[in-house]
This record gives C-alpha cells, structure tokens and sequence, in this order.
C-alpha cells in the first residue's frame, strides 16, 4: 500500500496520480479527498514541493501516520489550521464549516495512531496564546454561545497562605511549608489552570501541615519561647472544645457542630447528609484506632485533604441549558468570584463594608444570578478594596496591598518586578543592586495602583502617563514621621551624614527625602533625579518632565527589568511588546544560533546589533529590534539620556566618566506589520512609540486578551469571541474602565458556563 | 522514538511498578541481603547536574595541559579543549588530576573522565532543559518546554524501580531562577511523556519526606495504622468524587489519586524497614534549614547519599546550582550568571571562581563516593555497584553549544573492576568516529539491564548508525 499521494498540478483542483487512486481501492477514508482538496485549494500555492515557503512543503503528501516524519508534518497542519494563522493574511480564507472536516480527519487519524495533537498541550501554555488569530477574536464572526471547559484549578500558594493566616497563628510556632509550586516567568501570567497539580510531592507536605493544623485546633503545639519557658499555641473552635477537652465521647450534636464548622471553614459549604455519615464513621474507625482525641484530629484532617480543599470547582454543577451547558453553582460562583478578586474565600470577603454581607451569603441568597448583579458586586469589591481608601504604605509592607489579585495581573502582565533580579555588577552600582531596585519596584507598584485606582483612561495612562511615585510612603503623616524618625536616630551609623544633609536642604527651602542613609537616597538617580539636592515632593504622584517619562515601560523598574548585566537588550524589549501589546508572536531563536551580543565597547549597541540584519535574521529580528531600539532614551540604569557613552562600562557615577567619549544616541524605531495599520510607521523616538500604541485599537484588545487570560486562567479560544469583546466594549463605554472589564469578563458566559 | 498518549495515568505506572515487586531488584536493605546471596547485585546511579556548562579544559589532567588545551576565544573565558581526529584512550595512573578533580584522588581509579561527545539534538544556550538527560529539543529562554520522553534518570527510575523510584534535590528551580524553599519543577527530568520529575529544595522537607516514616514511623502501632486507615479513606474519598464528577480534569484528580496511592505504596513497602533505614539516616541539623547556599548543597548531598545507600531509592539526581545562585559560602560574590558571563568578581578571576565552585561539587561527590566505599556489597563496596554521573544542563559553555558535552563518571557500576580511571575523549564533532549523549544514555541503560538502541532522538545531521547503541569502550 502506497504511503504518499503525489500531486501532480497545482491549480484549484487538484489532479491526482493513479497511486491515489488504488489507494482509495484498497480502503482509506473517503474524506480523504476532501483533505486533499482543501490543502491543494489553501496551502499549495506556497507550500508545494518547489517553492516550499519556510522549508515546508506539503508535497508529498504523507499519509502513514505510523511514522514521526508524517505526524510532524499534520501536527504543523493542524496546528496552523486551528489557530488561523495559515492561510497569511492576503490569501483566500477557507470556511470555517471546511476547515473542520479537516481538522477532525487530521484528529481522527491521530487517535487512531494513538498520538496526542500537539496543539493541544501548546495552547494550554500562556506563551502559545497569541497564535489564536487576532482578527477573528474581534471581527464579530463567531456567534456560538461561549463557555470554558469544565476543569479543577489547584489552589495556588497565595490561597493557601491566606488560609494558613487565617487560622491564626499557627505560622509563629510551627513551620507550614508551602506545598504548591507556582513557577513565575519574567511577562508571563503565572497561575494558569492546566498547568497547576497537587500530586506525589506536594502531598506529603500536604499532610504534613493538616496534621500541624489539627493539633493547633485541638490540643495545640507546644514550643519554647525566648525565655525558655514551653507554651502551649492553639487555636481551638468553640465547637471543638466538648469533644477535645471532656473526657467522655462527644454527643451526636456536638460532633455535627463539629463536622459543620470544619466543612465551612475549609470548603465554604456545608456538607450532605451523605459526607456527614461518611465523617462520622471515619472518626468512630479513627478513635477506636487511635484514642479519642488523636481519631477526632485525624477526622479533621481527612476534610483538609478531600480534593475539594485543593482544587477548586469549576465544574459546572448547575442546570443545563438549551446550549448544553451547564452554569456554575450559586457554590461554585461564589469561589470563582472570590478567588479571581482576592486571595481569600467567599466566606471572609465583606461587601459593603465590615457589616456588610459576606459575598458567600450573598450568591446563596441569590444575590448573584444575574449578570449584572455579578458586574455591581465585582465593581463593589474592587471599589472597597482601592489604594485609594487606605494606606499606601501597605506597598512596602509585604503584600497587605488590596486589590493584591490586580497588582499581581500587572506584575505577570509587565514584569518590572523583575528588576531586582537583574544583576548589575557591584562597580557599577556600588550600592546593594537588589535591595534599590527594591524600592523602585515598590515606586511601580504604586504607580500603576494608582490609575487603576482613578479607573479613567487605565490603558492609555499606563502607557503614558509622567505622573510617577519616587519613594512615597503613602502620606504626608507617614511622611513626617519617617523625616522625624531620620532627624532623631542616633543611633543610626550615617546619622552626622543625614543630619547634614537635612540641614543642607532645608537651608535651601527644600524637603528632605525621608530615606536613612546617603547611599539609599542615591536610587533616586535611576529618575535622573540627584539625590544630594533633589527636592522631595510630598505631594505625590508628582510630574516627572514630559519628555524623560511616558508611563510604565520608561519606568526604571520595567527598563532594568528588561536589560542585561551591562547593557539595555533592545531585542526582548522589543519582543515583549511584540507579544504584549501587538498580540504578536515569533518563533524561538533557532538552535544552530549563538546569540550573543558583540563586546565592542567602541560602538553604540545599536551598532552592535547588526549581526541582525543578516538575512537569516532579519525576517525575525525586524519584528523586535526596531521596537526596542528607541529605549535606547535610557541607560541600563533607566536614567534618560541623550548621548550613549563609548569604550568604558557605564556605572551610576557620572565623575568617573567625565573624559569618555560619547555619541548621541539614535531614538529611531518602527512598528512594522503590526495587523494595525495606523500604527505601522516609523516613530522619531520612545515618546512616540508609547503615544502611537497607547491609540491603538489592536494594542488595546491586545491587552484585554491578557486581562482575560489573567482572570480565567487559561488561554482564550474563538468560542470566547463575544466575551472578549463584550470585554472591550464596557472598558471604552465606562472612560476607559479597567473595573468594568473585569466585571464584563466575570460575568461573561466564559466565565459563567461550562461544557 | 514513538510519541505516546500524554494521558497522565499515575495509577497504571503505579500498577507497572507494583508489578515488579516479586523483582529481586527491588529490594530495600533487608532484602538486599538475600539478593546478594543469591548473586543478583543492585545498580544505582547518582546524577549531579549543575548549570553554566562544565568547562571541557579543567578537566585534563595536568600532564597532558599542554598538548590538549589551547586559550580561550575571548579574554577572561576559559581555556578550550583542542579538537581530535581520534579516540583518546589514556590511563589516569601516574598522572595528576586537575587542581578542582582533586577531591576525587582517593577514588581515581574508579573516575572516567569522559571529553569530547556531542548532543546537538538538544537545544543549546543556558539550558538544553529536558534534553540534557533525555537527547532532544525543547523548551527556549525561560520555559522548559515539553517533556517529550523520559530523561535518562526518570528511564532508569523505571528500569531498577525502589520504594522512591526517583529522588530529586535542587538549590534553585527553573535555570535562571535562585535558591528555593519547596517543591519546584526545574524542567530537567521527566519520568515519561508529559511527566516531569519533581524536585526538593529544602533539605529539611527533603528529610522530612524520605526518612520522616522511618525515623517516626515506629512511634507507635497506633499510629501506624491511624495513618494507613487515613490514606485508605482518602482513596476512597477521591474515587468517590471522582465519579460525581464524571470526566472533568479527570487527569488531575487521577493525579491526587495516584499521589496518595503512592503514599499507600511506599507505607506498605517501608513497614518492618524503619530500622535499617534508620541506620542510614543522616544527622538532621543546622544546616540542613541553613540558608547559606553551601550549606543547602552539603545536606542534599548527605541525603542523596544516605537516600541510595538504606535502599529507598536507586536513583537520585541532584540539582547542583542554577544561575541566579551565590556561593557566598565558598568566598564567592558573584552569582553563577555572572561568572558564566566572565564578569568580574571579588579577589578572583571568574575561572578561578568557576573553579572553585567546581571543587567544591567534587568535593561532596568525594563525600558520596566515601559513604558508598564504606558499605561492604557483594565481593566489594557499595561503589562498586554505583555510578555517579557530573554533567552541566548547558553542556560545556554557559552558553552550550552542544558540540562537546563533558562528563564525569566514577564508580564501578558496569565496569568490570578496572585497573585504573580513564582519560576517554571521543573524535570531535564531525570527526570519524564522533559518538553523542544518546550512545552514553544508552550505555547507562545496558548497565541497568534494559540495553536499547536509541534514546532519544537522532542528530540528523549526522550518521545514524553511530548514534545507535551503547559506547563500546564503556562496555567490558
């Protein structure tokens, strides 16, 4: 039997050798011809044996699935098929109707082969999620009802911390190690849910801290404190105690208090009357086992482990509709909704204030049924938990920032946080490198916090906007008492050194900047700011020149986020926004490749980059570098500059390069094939590009794909079309509202339905 | 290689290995006993992967520097090894190991120091992920990729299967990241398709989770069986709601189910052992919640040695450092990056630190090596049933190219008791006779009993019938 059909004439029907022919005889599909047509109508034109565009051809075509070779190929069919990005845009578009007969015959043979479709792991990746063809998302074409697949998500580390914490004290006397590994990837969204699992090596741990949770509920943990003496912590419910600390069995009342309390207080409902019995047969086994006490400890932690305790529902347990799908459960939206706006459980998050209704109470009466209830609620809860209504000083504080879920988005989305991670060698910087870009990172969580805050423009601010935070502790008060704190602390080792520099400003009619010690005051040189007679400004965000800032990608935090060790890196700059912000994507760099930037300090990195251009590399590399090179504005450092300087390494002291040679720098760049045409151009430099992609309506959807993939957890598909858009559509309708986005996309039918 | 199903099923592999328990080769301390007499010895392997490639020229013994090394390409980058028409066979008796080999003198005549194979089918660059055991393409920058097939030491988890098929400790997670505190993934193992290996970062949950029933275990029968009849519950429990839910992420709850399943296992095969294994227990102490860098490393080791020597586990890979480690312990204040990148650094040039550091690696091999030599087995030690394995995920640069993949080999496993250790280096890339990983992998394979042909894939561009095979000069 012949393994490969030859065709013969390139034309819209295709003519097929007598090989065919007696193939079809001796019995393959009769959808085949149908497959054959399509790729010779579609594909053939560039991908036939002699022009073979991007070394592929589909000709021969392959049809014996048993060998790699032909899996390869159909894999890379399949794959371009799904996520539209063949045929290229100029080219006739097959329907979607035709599309699918194929795609279901390429799965069909791949299930016979029993192989997987590559496909479908690739676009369970958040870095795969561009290929999806960004035209169809928002051209309106895709009218089925939307919905998600039905799926667990395993709790990430952040839930369980808060969980840990709401237990109370548990973390000061004994150590609870986190058992959920959560891998973060520099301007990747981290918590998707196909990636996340609780098996073999979580479990152990696992089982291990329900275990210390238990004692800490029952007969506590004993430790010795500073003095030596032994302490017993614990924790111990009400309910618990007649059953802990009598010494007769516990009463059938009092053990379904128990067993109620447990059941709330890990999975937030209460149990049937099934799991009831289920527990108290359990504990009965467990008791005779082990004695009273240490059997009802174990009961306790047979509830903790139950696999709902781990992953979240989102199964769909409410009705099917006439779509079949299924909603959400009053329980399973509840969960969703929490989880997706805090870190805490439905049960612990008040909406209306610290009387208000807790938002489990709310979805069980009903509260949450329609769509927009959901929007109010949502916008209600971002509302309450605003920077704006608290202390911004919760920023330096180690993560007490509300909204935390957003700020999280942001820092997956961006980056910058990253910064602090990037190693500029101790000569160049001379102060501890990590602990800077600390603060800076602290100075970019508050910025962008702040305009999601004023929820005006967000996008357009974001990118844009000059109003910066330079190490603000979030009030005037704080602010005082930080000067006094400085003024007063003798004790401190650069005390003459702070109280001269007090004097010196203050005798200039200037404000202190309220940081101990000249050598943390010099970050703010990273804002070309001079530290020894920069006025501070208490009154903040304040204005940073208009033409050294323009929003967060020429933010010290984001620009050292995305350099290297001695230099900027144009080409991943540029590739973030590529990928970021013009739903772009590009293949990896290809293996036979040595990429390493040339050492020559004698040129400009501009210059030192041309190995690019080559033509192997450009067709890539002109999707990145000329979108990256206009941050040449900036130093590795994120200081704005207008000449680059030569020969030397550049460190943070301007004194030791008073002699060296310098060459202006070239702020040119270009957003080529962008899918946007009133973006594509030439831009004069930084301020432009940021302004030109700040306008655009692609960059704009680019970024809802994110936010969606953000908040589902997944990438999105064509069936989350309307989602999508309805997504966009509240943010334009509101001012620019990213709040009403999110509440667009947690009410959506994405969101709400699974099948 | 045949691609399979992806489908994650735990509880088959379970079932597999539960299937093997009547083998000899699965055989915690007691039994080893019974095995040796029956003349049936075990295998076992310790991988020692670090990152920043492992520099080809400081491996070769002092006498024959100047005939095999030449400079470095660019100033402050390490020496390189010159290449070679022919196979290089030399005796290290007589000769003088490399200034940071020197730990390993005791146990020279049992050390190979292997130059000069190839895996260009893997990725190159800060990470080859995946490919580095397992000889294929995957991952980029930032992301391991998929895990295609089983990495070298996943395949032999499966070969000699043990109560832990495979034991994994690491500094740091994924190769540009730093020093953990838990459970990570780093992308570099994989127990099949789309079964990544999971690794510890924290000695003393390490501790906790291989040695914590043996040295607790025993407190009391009461407990004992307290915690079967909890695992029994939850077994119950998951399969219960398993078909509640009918196919939602079934492969997840499949996951958790095989989790505790595992844990049932290894409880079953454990019971009555907890005080031979508590003989081989390491010394829990300071340093092994120390968060000095140096410290983490020694106590990984101590487990891993202590892991293979009570019999829980056959094989066991250590994950020396990734980039955005520090060894301030050893004097160093540069992170591994920056040394790969020659950056300057305190009182030292970045090879001597590279150096240093490479030391110091050898130096817990030594200790390994000592612990194992200390164990009667069979007419021998326990070394001589052992291979240790040192290799670096980025072949033999910081940014590897593949072209030249350097490693160690000491212990006597598959060896027929040798003379002396060995200078090994293999005819260059594109020289007659050039072999890759894929031969080495598939020797690993034959010394475990399940010889194979390939492992891996093919570096099409050369031949494929050298690439088929073990390597015949590592077979006696």
């Amino acid at each position: 039997m012949t393994s490969f059909i030859s065709i013969q004439q390139r034309s819209s029907h295709v003519f097929l050798s007598i090989t065919w022919l007696s193939a079809v005889v001796l019995g393959q599909a009769i959808t085949e011809p149908v497959v054959v047509n399509f790729l010779g109508d579609y594909c053939l034109e560039c991908h036939d044996a002699e022009t073979a565009k991007a070394d592929f051809a589909l000709d021969p075509l392959p049809f014996d699935f048993a060998k790699p070779s032909t899996v390869d190929v159909w894999q890379k069919v399949l794959e371009k098929l799904e996520t539209g990005e063949m045929p290229p845009k100029k080219k006739p578009r097959p329907q979607p109707k035709a599309k699918q007969v194929v795609s279901d015959w390429i799965r069909a043979e791949f299930a016979k082969a029993d192989v997987p479709a590559l496909i479908d792991h690739k676009m369970k990746s958040p870095e795969f999620g561009n290929h999806l063809n960004h035209e169809m998302l928002f051209n309106g074409s895709q009218k089925e009802p939307a919905s998600s697949p039905p799926r667990l998500w395993r709790l990430s580390p952040f839930i369980y911390d808060q969980m840990i914490e709401g237990l109370g004290g548990l973390r000061h006397v004994r150590a609870v190690h986190q058992p959920f590994a959560l891998e973060e990837s520099k301007g990747v969204i981290s918590d998707f849910s196909d990636g996340q699992f609780a098996g073999d090596a979580t479990l152990q741990l696992l089982v291990m801290n329900c275990q210390s949770i238990a004692e800490y509920q029952t007969v506590g943990i004993s430790k010795r404190d500073h003095e030596g003496i032994m302490q017993r912590h614990r924790n111990v419910p009400d309910v618990f105690r007649p059953i802990v600390e009598s010494d007769d069995y516990a009463s059938a009342e009092q053990l379904r208090a128990a067993v109620h309390f447990e059941y709330k207080l890990i999975l937030g409902r209460e149990p049937t009357e099934a799991e009831f019995s289920q527990a108290v047969g359990y504990l009965g086994k467990a008791q005779a086992n082990a004695g009273r006490v240490r059997g009802f400890q174990s009961m306790i932690v047979s509830i903790m482990l139950k696999p709902e305790a781990v992953y979240r529902l989102e199964v769909g347990l409410g009705k099917e509709d006439k779509f079949g799908r299924r909603r959400l459960s009053r329980n399973e939206l509840a969960f969703a909704l929490a989880f997706a706006l805090t870190d805490k459980g439905p049960n612990e998050i008040r909406v209306g204030g610290n009387e208000g209704k807790t938002l489990s109470e709310i979805t069980k009466a009903g509260g949450l049924d329609s769509p927009s209830d959901i929007r109010r609620v949502v916008k209600q809860i971002l509302d309450e938990n605003d920077m704006s209504t608290a202390d911004y000083t919760m920023f330096a504080e180690n993560h007490k920032v509300r909204n935390t879920r957003v700020l999280r988005f942001f820092r997956d989305f961006f980056g910058y946080h990253h910064a602090p991670r990037v190693f500029k060698d101790e000569n160049r910087i001379s102060i501890d490198s990590g602990f800077e870009t600390k603060r800076i990172v602290h100075d970019a969580d508050q910025f962008v916090m702040h305009i999601f805050d004023g929820d005006r423009d967000v996008f357009r601010q974001l990118l844009t906007s000059n109003k910066y935070f330079v190490a603000y502790p979030g009030s005037y008060e704080k602010f005082e008492k930080d000067l006094n704190y400085i003024r007063n602390n003798v004790n401190d080792a650069n005390f003459k050194n702070n109280e001269k520099y007090i004097a010196r400003l203050e005798a200039e009619g200037k404000i202190p900047i309220p940081i101990e010690g000249t050598s943390s005051r010099t970050y703010v040189k990273f804002y070309n700011l001079l530290h020894e007679t920069w006025g501070y400004q208490t009154k903040q965000p304040f204005l940073l020149p208009e033409n050294q800032r323009a929003g967060i990608l020429t933010h010290p935090a984001w620009l050292i986020a995305w350099s290297g060790n001695f230099d900027n890196d144009p080409i991943r700059r540029g590739k973030w926004i590529l990928e970021h912000l013009l739903a772009g994507t590009i293949p990896d760099v290809p293996v036979t490749v040595n990429a390493v930037v040339p050492e020559d300090r004698g040129r400009s990195l501009r210059y030192r980059l041309k190995a690019t251009k080559s033509k192997e590399c450009w067709n890539c590399h002109r999707k990145m570098n000329p979108l990256g090179l206009p941050f040449e504005s900036f130093d590795d450092f994120g200081r704005f500059r207008k000449t680059e300087m030569l020969d030397e390494m550049l460190s943070i002291f301007p004194e030791r390069h008073r002699d060296a040679r310098t060459v202006p720098v070239k702020t040119n760049g270009e957003v080529a094939d962008s899918g946007d045409s009133s973006l594509d151009g030439p831009v004069a430099d930084v301020f432009e590009l940021v302004h030109k992609l700040a306008n655009s309506t692609r960059v704009r959807q680019s970024f809802v794909r994110h936010v969606f993939r953000f908040w589902m957890g997944r990438n999105e598909t064509f069936e989350d079309s309307p989602t999508l858009m309805a997504a966009d559509k509240a943010y334009i309708e509101n001012g620019g509202s990213m709040k009403a986005m999110i509440a667009s996309l947690l009410s959506s039918d994405s969101f709400l339905y699974r099948k | 290689m045949k691609p399979h199903k992806s489908s994650l099923n735990r509880r088959q592999a379970l079932k597999n290995l539960s299937g093997c328990i009547a083998a000899p080769l699965l055989m915690p301390f007691a039994n080893r006993l019974t095995a040796e007499a029956r003349g049936e010895l075990p295998r076992r392997f310790l991988f020692v992967i670090k990152s920043s490639g492992l520099t080809p020229a400081e491996l070769v013994p002092k006498d024959l520097i100047a005939e095999y090394i030449r400079p470095g390409e660019e100033k402050g980058w390490p020496n390189e090894l010159k290449q070679s028409d022919k196979l290089i066979d030399l005796p290290l008796t007589n000769r003088d190991l490399p200034e940071s080999l020197e730990p390993l003198n005791p146990f020279k005549d049992q050390l190979t120091i292997l130059q000069g194979l190839s895996g260009k089918m893997c990725r190159g660059g800060h990470s080859a992920w995946y490919g580095a055991l397992g000889c294929y393409y995957t991952g980029n920058e930032g992301n391991p990729g998929r895990a295609a097939f089983a990495t070298i030491d996943g395949a032999l988890a499966n070969a000699l299967p043990a109560i832990f098929p495979h034991v994994g400790l690491t500094l740091g997670g994924k190769v540009l990241s730093g020093v953990k505190d838990s459970v990570v993934y780093p992308g570099i193992s994989a127990l099949g398709p789309d079964r990544p290996l999971p690794y510890q970062a924290n000695p003393a949950m390490a501790y906790q989770d291989l040695f914590g029933v043996a040295v607790t275990g025993s407190k009391s029968k009461s407990e004992q069986s307290l915690q079967t009849l909890l695992l029994d519950h939850m077994v119950g429990d998951i399969k219960r709601f398993q078909r509640e839910l009918g196919s939602a992420d079934k492969e997840k709850l499949n996951h958790y189910l095989g989790a505790f399943e595992g844990l049932q296992d290894r409880r079953r095969k454990l019971k009555g052992l907890e005080a031979e294994i508590r003989n081989s227990v390491p010394e829990i102490s300071d340093k092994f919640s120390s968060e000095v860098e140096t410290d983490r490393l020694e106590s990984h080791f101590d487990i891993a040695a202590a892991a293979l020597v009570s019999g829980i586990t056959n094989v066991a890979t250590v994950r020396a450092d990734t980039l955005d480690v520090t060894y301030r312990g050893l004097g160093i204040s540069k992170h591994v990056h920056g040394l790969g990148h020659a950056e300057s650094v305190n009182g030292m040039t970045p090879n001597e630190a590279r150096n240093r550091i490479r030391r110091f690696h050898m130096e817990q091999i030594g200790r390994v090596a000592a612990k194992l030599t200390s164990v009667p087995e069979g007419t021998g030690t326990m070394l001589d049933h052992t291979l240790i394995v040192y290799l670096s995920d980025a072949a033999e640069k910081h940014h590897g190219s593949c072209t030249e993949w350097p490693f160690l080999l000491l212990g006597g496993l598959g060896q027929a008791k040798a003379a002396s250790g060995r200078y090994l280096q293999y005819p260059s890339y594109g020289k007659k006779g050039q072999r890759t990983i894929g031969n080495l992998y598939n020797t690993f394979m034959e010394y475990a009993g399940k010889p194979q042909d390939q492992f891996g894939r093919l570096d099409l561009n050369i031949d494929e019938e050298l690439q088929q095979g073990p390597l015949p000069e590592l077979i006696s």
